[in-house]
């Protein structure tokens, strides 16, 4: 009976014992009565064109750069109005719904630290929470919520909703993940009885095994968040069942607070009309993605912050094909119940050919780390010494921004 | 008999792209010999019939130029409505061609009868690893890099293979090195740019001696001083797209690396940099951490990294003797599977073992929706490599829906039973007999061989 011998179960297990820690029980004790704030980050992944999403209408040199492109021209559905003379792109309804309930603000001209035009330094430093690029050890909203473990504050353990965890989440904080897609799901039968193999062949692959089928559960749990007659190919995007899930998983007593998703998609060098599938396609599954994290939010969706960024922007001009190149500046959004929104936070630096940057890209005015300082100090508790030495070091210029949350 | 079996299934798994029908059977007899032998009289041949990394490059400039032509055009004149066709002929182009890379990876992979090496090609692009998603011309010339970079040295020097990355044009592109200035140069001082640090630090910190070989911020620098002008030949050069060394753009003067002064030379200063970091303990220590991390585990003994880094060093880096030390190491036959393989490893060790043919497109698009886009590591630090890092609780569930989607396309697979009587030989289990029999289909059945520990875990 060679089996007896076999060496799999006694080694495998103990090498699995890492993972009971990596379980999305809470590693730290909640200590804040009647408050459990969540926490979600987007990462728009291509350079989001900021002047697309939220057009600055009252620019006198808008219009010279952005013909074809401006909304509302060729006869395209019109920009919803937003103060300060900016219009939201149309294809992003929910989230004008949130900025009209107070719910969303818009920031304006903002970049990261990152000045070059690589999309892959540019996410390493938007990730990273780093000044420079290169630095791909660990990312900004893992030690975060390394703080949140000193301080007690809030329940810690991060969710990465994708097939692995990104630069942003890795660190030492665990960190589960979830990702929608894949093949055909297999039978509940069949995942059962593999189950039940597993129970007496495996005690480390049953542990991992039944917890994959328990956020499956969960993840088949609720109804639909999307109205009927919503388009079918954005109740099928993995973005917005992984928002759903994500809303979920928040609203578990003990599931995670603290998130990260990614939506690819912005990097729109051609076919960029307000009316066309390039950026369309993106603003629609990004819009659809809010509606369905608030729904399955429920009356948590109070206790929410989602902080929406990119690596950078692209430029003012408009290339040979309909399209924009890498540039810096662009827009980022917080939105949720707990944000003070209904407001364009921009320090507008202008479009005149003299204004931009490098003579071709908005100029950023706010520091993107000002935007998350502020809110990881007053929606989760981390003190500003430690938002600037552990999670953004080297950001002492950027202060953290005050009065962006109610 | 039971120890023998056992072997059997390791020299296939830990040493192989998993198990074989037919494996257990060849295996069994010896199965350190099973494995040592597929080290000896190897030499690469590429048999792809792909082009090479400079033809790519030039098919991709045109193409690029023909892009940027349509873009062009002066103001005021109307938009070439061609513009936007040349722009998805370009990137069609590109596309088939990492398709067609992406196929002769697996096809090569599903019929080897030396699964030792492919294995050992895997590890070598790992650790040198570049990605497709830092640009167009990474990503033209990804296939190509492991064909000329990697392939040809798994069980040659590992100075060459060094030397082969450092001048190839897929690992200065990705690295940044084609647009680093020695401030000093002629070419930095009249265009006024400077030193980009990426390659020389990740020649340090992850090619060679590892991060904690103790070296300073100033070896660092010193190190991209030293290798500043190595880029790739532009479009004037008679020979675009090749290695090119730029002596305008490289830093005057002698620099010191970790202790060692190399004089001002030109490119044999790097080349001597290269050779120092090649023969440093420290590299020697850091492959063999690295590749008894991969073979065998996280848990494999400290001895056998002393080991593995002693032949290393006593060879002078070659690495069919540095190989073989692992493979000759008793640990690596004693201690316990812990590993849960990599997706593309799954779905490769699934086709070899059902022997059924999976599309270059299939694969790929697994291994991308599990976390592992082929050639497209998120880090230069590559794919992770503990053993639980691809265990995740949703990922175990997605490998399920794969195998039984992947059983139900193998339609000439054998009857579950003898396939799993044939594999697994004196060493099969009854557990995974019962579940065999009880899986309601054939396809579960398979599936249900394919999740099974002997072949997840190695």
């Amino acid at each position: 009976m060679s089996h007896i011998l076999h060496p799999t179960r006694r080694g495998f297990l103990t090498a699995a014992g890492a993972l009971t820690a990596w379980s999305f029980a809470p590693q730290f004790a909640s200590a804040a009565p009647g408050r459990d704030p969540r926490f979600l980050t987007v990462i728009l992944r291509g350079g989001m064109d900021g002047l697309a999403v939220a057009e600055p209408q009252f620019d006198p040199d808008f219009e010279r750069a952005r013909a074809g492109l401006a909304l509302g021209a060729d006869g395209s559905a019109p920009g919803l109005a937003l103060a300060n003379g900016f219009l939201l792109n149309p294809r992003l309804s929910t989230i004008h719904d949130l900025y009209s309930a107070g719910q969303a603000t818009i920031f304006h001209a903002v970049a990261s630290p990152y000045r070059d035009r690589s999309h892959f330094d540019g996410q390493d430093v938007l990730e990273s929470g780093m000044p420079v690029t290169g630095q791909t050890g660990s990312g900004w909203l893992n030690r975060a919520m390394m703080q949140l473990g000193k301080a007690g504050s809030v329940r810690a353990g991060g969710l990465a909703i994708g097939p692995t965890v990104p630069l942003i989440m890795r660190g030492q904080a665990s960190t589960l993940t979830w990702a929608a897609g894949g093949v055909r799901p297999a039978g509940t039968d069949a995942r059962d009885r593999l189950m039940a193999f597993y129970e007496a062949s495996d005690p480390a692959l049953a542990s991992i095994f039944s917890r994959g089928l328990q956020l499956e559960k969960i993840a088949d749990t609720g109804d639909q968040s999307m109205a009927p007659g919503e388009d079918e190919k954005l109740k099928n995007s993995s973005f917005v069942k992984g928002m759903e899930m994500a809303g979920k998983l928040f609203s578990d007593p003990n599931g995670p607070r603290i998130g990260v998703i990614d939506l690819d998609g912005w990097d729109t060098h051609a076919g960029e009309e307000p009316e066309g599938e390039n950026l369309g396609k993106a603003l629609s599954e990004l819009d659809a993605g809010m509606a369905a994290l608030k729904a399955s939010l429920g009356s948590n969706w109070s206790d929410t912050v989602v902080s929406v960024i990119t690596e950078f922007g692209r430029t003012v001009r408009m290339n040979g094909t309909e399209g924009t190149d890498h540039g810096t500046a662009t827009v980022a959004f917080l939105l949720g119940g707990a944000v003070k929104g209904g407001r364009v936070v921009a320090d507008w630096p202008g479009l005149s050919d003299a204004a931009l940057y490098e003579g071709r890209d908005l100029k950023p005015t706010t520091d993107l780390r000002s935007i998350l300082k502020g809110a990881l100090r007053d929606h989760l508790g981390i003190d500003e010494a430690a938002l600037t030495k552990a999670v953004f070091p080297g950001s002492e210029s950027a202060k953290p921004m005050d009065g962006l949350l109610v | 008999m039971s120890l023998d079996g056992e072997m059997a299934l390791t020299a296939q798994k830990r040493f192989g792209l998993g198990l074989l029908p037919s494996g257990y059977r060849q295996a069994s007899a010896d199965p350190k010999a099973y494995v040592l032998s597929q080290l000896e009289g190897y030499e690469y041949r590429d048999m792809s019939g792909l082009p090479p990394s400079t033809e790519l490059l030039r098919q991709l400039r045109v193409w690029q130029k023909q892009v940027k032509a349509a873009k062009a055009m002066p103001a005021g004149m109307a938009d070439d409505p061609n513009a936007p066709n040349i722009q998805k002929a370009k990137n069609n182009f590109v596309r088939v061609q990492s398709e067609n890379e992406a196929d002769y990876r697996i096809q090569t992979a599903m019929v080897s009868d030396r699964p030792m090496i492919e294995r050992l090609t895997d590890f070598w692009a790992g650790h040198f690893c570049i990605s497709c998603s830092k640009s167009e011309t990474v990503r033209i010339i990804a296939g190509a890099y492991e064909r000329e970079a990697i392939r040809p040295f798994v069980v040659g020097r590992f100075r060459d293979m060094l030397g082969a990355v450092m001048h190839h044009p897929a690992m200065l592109a990705y690295l940044d090195n084609n647009v680093s200035f020695g401030p000093n140069s002629k070419a930095g001082q009249r265009q006024n740019k400077g030193l980009n640090e990426n390659l020389g630090r990740e020649l340090l910190e992850l090619h060679t001696v590892g991060v904690n070989a103790g070296y300073s911020q100033e070896d660092v620098t010193n190190a991209a001083r030293i290798i500043t002008g190595w880029g790739i030949a532009g479009d004037k050069d008679p020979e675009p797209g090749t290695f090119r060394f730029t002596p305008q753009r490289h830093e005057p003067g002698d620099f010191t690396v970790m202790g060692k002064t190399f004089a001002a030379g030109g490119e044999a200063q790097g080349n001597m940099l290269l050779d120092m970091l090649a023969t440093h303990p420290a590299t020697a220590r850091h492959i063999a951490g690295k590749l008894v991390r991969h073979f065998i585990g996280d848990q494999a003994p400290a001895s056998l990294v002393d080991r593995v880094a002693a032949r290393f060093s006593e060879t002078n880096g070659d690495l069919k003797e540095t190989t073989r030390a692992l493979v000759d190491a008793p640990e690596a036959w004693t201690t316990p599977p812990s590993k849960v393989i990599a997706p593309y490893d799954m779905a490769i060790a699934a086709s070899r073992l059902l022997w059924h043919a999976v599309d270059a497109r299939q694969l790929v698009n697994f291994a991308r929706v599990m976390g592992q886009p082929l050639w497209t590591p998120r880090s230069p630090n590559g794919f992770p490599d503990n053993d639980l890092a691809w265990a995740a609780p949703n990922a175990m569930i997605k490998r399920f829906d794969y195998a039984l989607q992947f059983s139900a396309q193998a339609k000439d697979a054998p009857e579950p039973m003898d396939l799993a009587e044939a594999t697994f030989g004196a060493a099969l289990r009854p557990d995974l007999a019962t579940a065999v029999k009880r899986a309601a289909s054939r396809p579960e059945a398979l599936a249900t061989i394919i999740m099974s520990p002997e072949i997840q875990v190695r």
